[in-house]
């Protein structure tokens, strides 16, 4: 019993980390219908600027998260609407662009500091634990920051009128076009805010696992999996999917073994991907 | 008797530059061959004999996502269809034969009979999710042969596999891999090169506008289904070589990142059959120049793509082709400079000379009312989400009769049109044609059919010259009309003397035309409409009175929405008018146009004398206001 | 004239045709190259790869200046005497991506550039992907991979540069047993050939001393070992062997085995990598930590070699890049007494009646026999590295049962 508890601990921990992530991911595409390759190489980054503030130049691990989720956010911005806009109606072209940048960003974090991770040891060394079932501190502070982020994007999208104007954008680029909403503001915007996100996730995640400049690839896979699962473009789905998927992640690996958990998502996704593309929670199915 | 110009002529490209082309590929490949035969007489140099099976196997991998690339599919799944063939092989040569031949065949065959049902899958999906659903696939072979212990040796893989053999010949090290190598490589050119030869214009026709040539009949799946099962095979042969040249297959060496390798050497190898391997070898070049710094070549790879997406989207080949094409472009002077503004006031003035011989034309005989309808629509409706964009439009067409659709925008016409010819399946209703049911069949098989439609916006294949995009049609509809009524079409929409230009580069005016030509051409029983006049200037109109004239001549029903009621009162005998999604009103125009319901549902006030006006100005330039 | 204009289509393609068949007639070029005897000075070219970026890059870039310092010894010392000769060492490096096509590759550039000796490749997948194309070019290799077949009677040109867990694991866990007193073990590598291959071995070891023991594996690239850690968990083990999973992995691993409340042992029956998991982890949570170390770094005379090694190859001294100069100096010894930097036989008979006698690390004796059915892998002394309390490390030197 106390297995399955933490099982099921350490499931919400690995989905809120990866809700994070995959939030971000799941913005750009329903916004402005780019797969973002680089959503990877941005969490690296943002662990990267968050070792350098810290350890580097000494200051305090907050101002380094911050320092990184403006630098990846900036970089995302900039990106967007110099290189993505030119391009933002071919998606296959999209696609290449972004994996160009995850390619730039991951070979000179590789050539700036090299391929050993580094030392990058997390603020929060506790434990809480109570009846069997433990969660390291540093777990718990992602899944507040987490839950804060998502509830955060939330208000930001249906309470404000840049909200607004981005859902008008993802609903039907035409109409909202027609009225009056500008793409060419509001999609730099948005990529910067998504990339912001992955920095931030970046930040507070690598110094707890570690920060190579590889950290990228295995999340880049599970936000893939994630946002297939809740339906490309569906923030809600993505939510609920990153947790499944942590959750799925958790037990296969508790009851059965590390390397059949992966294979059962891929699985999945595929014939998910072929039997309902718009996943399990999406309803509409506009780059289909 | 004269003859009407010889539409032989029309769909024959002016020039041989093209037979010179075709000759090229297979000098080039005898020239390689001979090298490959030649090279290892001259020098061993270890590095030369094994660097070559190695570009071999980046050749055929970028093979696999560029003849994708030619269809508009983005794949990732190269090193799924490697390991295929790798394991294969592996297998093959360990239990079954080492034979050359047979190998080659087998691992072409095996990972392309795989990909025949996967490809009947994951073709139904497109753009951005396609992408995806092969980066997943590659990852999951790559899960499956690690657990696979018994067969494929889990994650040791398979070693000590016997070289490839031709008679006493071993084609596992030296000149003879080299050789072997090189032919396998060429084969899979060869067969790409075929594959997208053979079906050039289809294949152009799906990557530039999937449903325009659908709704021609061309049949997208069909030739999407070639490319990836073709895909396949040769991705299957880049297997083969690599298994063969290290003599052992590990699921190391077909990780699901190395795509991002096979797709970068596509994109920058561009269009041209001579793409791949431009960019393979390339890329081989620069793997192995930074073979001590793989992340300089990284940084280089990534910027380098960044770069020609943005500044060189045909990549080196379309670069050099355009550099090449400007060359003689400038030597040839200002021949293919745009007509000067005096030549176009010429030929529109001609245009309406034309027009106005045609005017005796537009009085439409009425159809046979005893005759059997040939399309009946029944209950027609279509939901998004939670909408109804269409409910419960019934109507039928006999042999010749031209029925008109109005009503304001929004009001679900274009939705109509996209449910009767197949673009999507309605929610509920029938479509029959002749009897048969034809409900929810794909925009092919109406048009196969003889439903065919045109677009409110221009739709053509806008990047190549009008003859093409008659070559084109041609190729795609097995109802094509014969030359002299080609001819006769040309001459009524003018396009008679733009054959060579872009279509493109023509004339907004013209452009439509040619959409409405390309339907029409396709000999129809039943043709559908978009508004063919929106866009068009009021000169122009009058050709579109001609077509429809023509085609109601030749027994073909027609559906007409539009908002120029002026053409509707001159072409359409009925009228319906819809108005969101339901039918409003139905019967001549006379009288429809003055039913205050329908004047209500335009105007939003009753205001009958303006709608009924004989000259109608008003009227027409409210509601192209509305539409616009 | 329609048949002789298709044979004026034909006639090229017979004549092409006809030329690839005569071009076929005659027989491929052969040999060239040698290592560079270029202007009448010597060179003895070896080759060294592995992976020198990447997140196994430690092992490589440890296994080049391993290399770069027997070269730049035997440089010092005059050179290499090859006949009448003396040769100067040249290093060249590869770098495989820890791939098996990587190696193979690697191989092939090596073969174009003349290089015969080959210090390298490293991990079972690169020893795997090399050996054949290697053959090819009848090149000797002094490898380091501990797959289950890395030696085989048909490739007699491949030696281990040093013993695998089939030689040491056995006695360090028994040496570990005396100072922990586990009871019970759990093995957790990645789910590849570089991780299998040797997790199998140290089960086998631990079952063989008699102590029951769980494997298990897990997806390489992983980050958040949660799951596993509580699969862990349960089984109750009071010695976790984390046998030659990547250092990065070892270091998050006994991070949340800890937070989990883990309070046994660590082990680590695999390629030394102490540095860098202590870095990730932090000594406190290893606390209580063993390891094959192929040399004992706090010996005087190790120490002293550990700082001319820092001064050559630039980079920190570590027990695994120690522990490969002596399989170096002996394939140099062996050319030296061969007599050619080109007969790769004759100097693979010269190093196989080699006596293994080290100026640093002593005596040491041939293995392989028993697991291979080869006696071609050099084993010198090794030691078992043990932290005790979140002490620094203290050593002690075993030998082949």
């Amino acid at each position: 019993m106390n297995g399955f508890l933490q099982a099921f601990v350490n499931g919400l921990t690995l989905g809120a980390q990866y809700a994070l992530m995959a939030l971000g991911f799941s913005l750009i595409f329903g916004i402005l219908g780019v797969m973002n390759f680089a959503h990877g190489a941005f969490y690296a980054l943002g662990g990267y600027v968050a070792y350098l503030v810290d350890k580097t130049l000494g200051l305090p691990y907050a101002l380094a998260v911050v320092a990184a989720v403006l630098m990846t956010a900036a970089l995302g911005y900039v990106f967007e609407l110099v290189v993505i806009e030119r391009r933002i109606d071919d998606h296959l072209a999209t696609i290449v662009l972004t994996l160009g940048l995850s390619l730039v960003v991951g070979a000179s974090l590789l050539a700036i500091f090299g391929p050993r991770s580094v030392d990058f040891p997390a603020p929060l060394t506790g434990t809480l634990r109570a009846g069997g079932v433990y969660i390291p501190t540093a777990r718990l502070m992602i899944i507040v920051v987490s839950a804060a982020a998502i509830a955060g994007v939330y208000l930001l999208l249906y309470r404000t009128r840049l909200g607004n104007a981005l859902r008008a954008l993802a609903d039907d680029r035409t109409i909202a076009l027609a009225q009056g909403i500008r793409p060419k503001v509001l999609f730099p915007l948005a990529f910067g805010l998504a990339t912001g996100l992955a920095g931030l996730t970046g930040a507070l995640v690598t110094p707890i696992f570690s920060l190579a400049p590889f950290v990228g690839e295995h999340v880049l896979m599970i936000s893939f999996l994630a946002v297939i699962l809740g339906g490309l473009g569906s923030l809600p789905g993505a939510v609920i999917a990153s947790i499944l998927v942590g959750l799925v992640e958790s037990f296969v690996g508790f009851y059965i073994g590390g390397s059949w958990a992966p294979l059962m998502l891929f699985t999945a996704v595929l014939v998910l991907l072929v039997v309902r593309p718009t996943g399990l929670f999406g309803a509409k199915a506009a780059h289909v | 008797m004269s003859r009407p110009p010889s539409t032989d002529g029309v769909l024959r490209p002016p020039g041989n530059r093209h037979a010179l082309r075709l000759l090229a590929a297979p000098v080039l490949a005898f020239a390689l061959v001979a090298a490959s035969f030649v090279v290892p007489k001259v020098t061993a140099d270890p590095f030369l004999l094994s660097f070559v099976p190695t570009i071999v196997v980046s050749l055929l991998a970028t093979l696999h996502v560029w003849l994708l690339l030619r269809v508009n599919l983005l794949s990732f799944a190269s090193p799924a269809f490697m390991a295929v063939g790798g394991y294969t092989l592996a297998l093959a040569a360990t239990h079954l034969t080492t034979n050359a031949v047979a190998l080659l065949a087998l691992c072409f065959l095996v990972p392309a009979a795989l990909a025949l049902p996967l490809g009947a899958l994951l073709l139904r999906l497109r753009g951005t999710y396609f992408a995806l659903v092969t980066f997943v696939l590659a990852q999951v072979v790559v899960l499956i042969v690690v657990i696979a212990d018994k067969p494929l040796g889990g994650t040791s893989g398979i070693s000590g596999i016997p070289p490839a053999t031709l008679g006493a010949e071993t084609l596992g090290a030296g000149g003879p891999l080299l050789r072997f190598s090189a032919i396998v490589g060429l084969a899979g050119v060869a067969v790409a090169g075929v594959v997208t030869l053979r079906w050039r214009r289809h294949f152009a026709a799906i990557d530039e506008n999937e449903p325009l040539a659908a709704s021609l009949g061309l049949r997208p799946w069909a030739y999407k289904t070639a490319s990836f099962v073709t895909a396949a095979g040769v991705a299957g042969l880049a297997g083969l070589v690599l298994v063969n040249q290290l003599g052992n297959a590990h699921p190391d060496s077909f990780s699901p990142f190395s795509a991002v390798n096979h797709v970068a050497a596509a994109v920058l190898g561009g269009v041209s059959i001579l793409g791949p391997v431009i960019g393979a070898v390339v890329l081989s070049w620069l793997v192995h120049a930074f073979a001590s710094q793989a992340e300089y070549s990284q940084l280089l790879l990534g910027a380098t793509l960044i770069l020609v997406v943005l500044y060189a989207k045909g990549g080196i080949t379309g670069t050099v082709q355009r550099g090449f094409g400007l060359l003689v472009a400038g030597r040839a002077g200002a021949k293919s400079a745009p007509e000067s503004t005096a030549e176009t006031d010429a030929r529109r003035a001609e245009n309406l000379d034309a027009a106005r011989d045609g005017d005796g034309a537009t009085t439409l005989d009425a159809p046979d009312p005893s005759a059997e309808p040939i399309l009946v629509v029944t209950e027609l409706s279509r939901r998004f989400g939670g909408v109804a964009a269409v409910d419960g439009v019934s109507f039928s067409l006999r042999a010749g009769e031209v029925l008109g659709v109005i009503g304001p925008n929004g009001a679900g016409k274009t939705t109509l049109i996209n449910m009767v010819s197949g673009h999507f399946p309605p929610s509920g209703g029938r479509v029959e044609l002749d009897g048969g049911s034809l409900t929810g069949a794909p925009a092919h098989t109406m048009s196969r059919h003889g439903i065919a439609r045109s677009y409110q916006q221009t739709s053509v294949f806008a990047s190549v010259s009008v003859r093409e995009n008659l070559a084109r049609a041609k190729a795609f509809s097995p109802r094509w009309i014969d030359e002299a009524e080609l001819a006769e079409l040309l001459a009524a929409t003018g396009l008679a003397g733009r054959l060579d230009d872009r279509a493109g580069d023509l004339p907004y005016g013209l452009q439509k035309l040619l959409g409405l030509l390309l339907p029409i051409a396709t000999r129809p029983r039943v043709l559908l409409l978009d508004e063919p006049a929106a866009g068009l200037e009021r000169a122009e109109r009058v050709r579109i009175d001609e077509l429809v004239d023509w085609v109601v001549r030749r027994g073909c029903a027609v559906l007409l929405v539009e908002h120029d009621m002026d053409l509707v009162r001159r072409i359409c005998p009925r009228v319906i008018v819809m108005d969101t999604g339901k039918p409003l009103a139905e019967g001549v125009p006379a009288d429809v146009f003055t039913d205050p319901r329908v004047i209500t549902a335009y105007l939003g006030v009753a205001d009958s004398d303006e709608l009924a006006d004989e000259d109608n100005t008003l009227a027409v330039a409210t509601l192209e206001d509305n539409h616009g | 004239m329609p048949l002789s204009r298709r044979n004026a289509k034909i006639a090229p393609i017979v004549g092409a045709a006809l030329l690839i068949g005569l071009a076929g007639c005659g027989a491929d070029a052969t040999g060239g190259g040698g290592s560079g005897d270029a202007g009448g000075k010597c060179v003895l070219q070896i080759g060294t790869l592995g992976p020198l970026t990447g997140p196994a890059a430690d092992f490589g870039l440890s296994m080049e200046g391993s290399t770069k310092f027997v070269a730049e010894e035997a440089n010092k010392a005059g050179g290499v005497k090859v006949g009448n000769k003396t040769c100067q060492v040249k290093v060249v490096s590869y770098d495989t991506g820890y791939t098996s096509a990587g190696a193979a590759n690697g191989a092939n550039d090596f073969a174009s550039k003349g290089v015969k000796f080959v210090i390298g490749p490293l991990g079972a997948t690169e020893v795997t992907g090399m050996k054949p194309v290697a053959d090819r070019s009848k090149m000797l290799l002094l490898a380091n991979g501990f797959g289950l077949d890395a030696l085989e009677k048909k490739y007699p040109l491949v030696f281990h540069i040093g013993p695998g867990p089939f030689v040491w694991s056995g006695p360090i866990i028994k040496e570990a047993r005396t100072r922990f007193g586990f009871t019970s073990a759990a093995v957790i590598a990645p789910n590849d050939q570089s991780g299998n291959d040797i997790a199998v071995i140290n089960e086998k070891k631990f079952s063989e001393q008699g102590i029951p023991v769980k494997r298990d594996t897990y997806q390489r690239g992983t980050q958040d070992f949660a799951p596993i850690v509580s699969r862990l968990m349960a089984t109750r083990a009071d010695v976790i062997d984390f046998a030659s999973s990547p250092a990065g992995d070892v270091g998050t691993m006994i991070k949340q085995l800890r937070q989990a409340g883990y309070q046994g042992s660590f082990a680590r029956l695999g390629g030394e990598s102490t540095n860098e998991i202590t870095r990730v982890a932090g000594i406190e949570a290893m606390k209580n930590f063993f390891y094959y170390s192929p040399v004992d770094l706090t010996d005087p005379k190790i120490a002293a070699l550990a700082k001319e090694y820092e001064a050559v190859a630039g980079i920190k001294a570590t027990g695994i890049s120690l522990g490969w100069v002596p399989g170096g100096r002996a394939l140099l010894r062996a050319i030296s007494k061969a007599g050619t930097i080109d007969d790769t036989a004759k100097v693979a008979e010269a190093l196989r009646a080699d006596d293994l006698k080290d100026t640093t690390l002593g005596q040491g004796v041939w293995t392989g026999q028993q697991q291979f059915g080869v006696n071609q892998e050099m084993s010198w002394p090794f030691s078992i590295g043990v932290i005790k309390d979140a002490q620094p490390s203290v050593f002690k030197t075993l030998s082949a049962e």
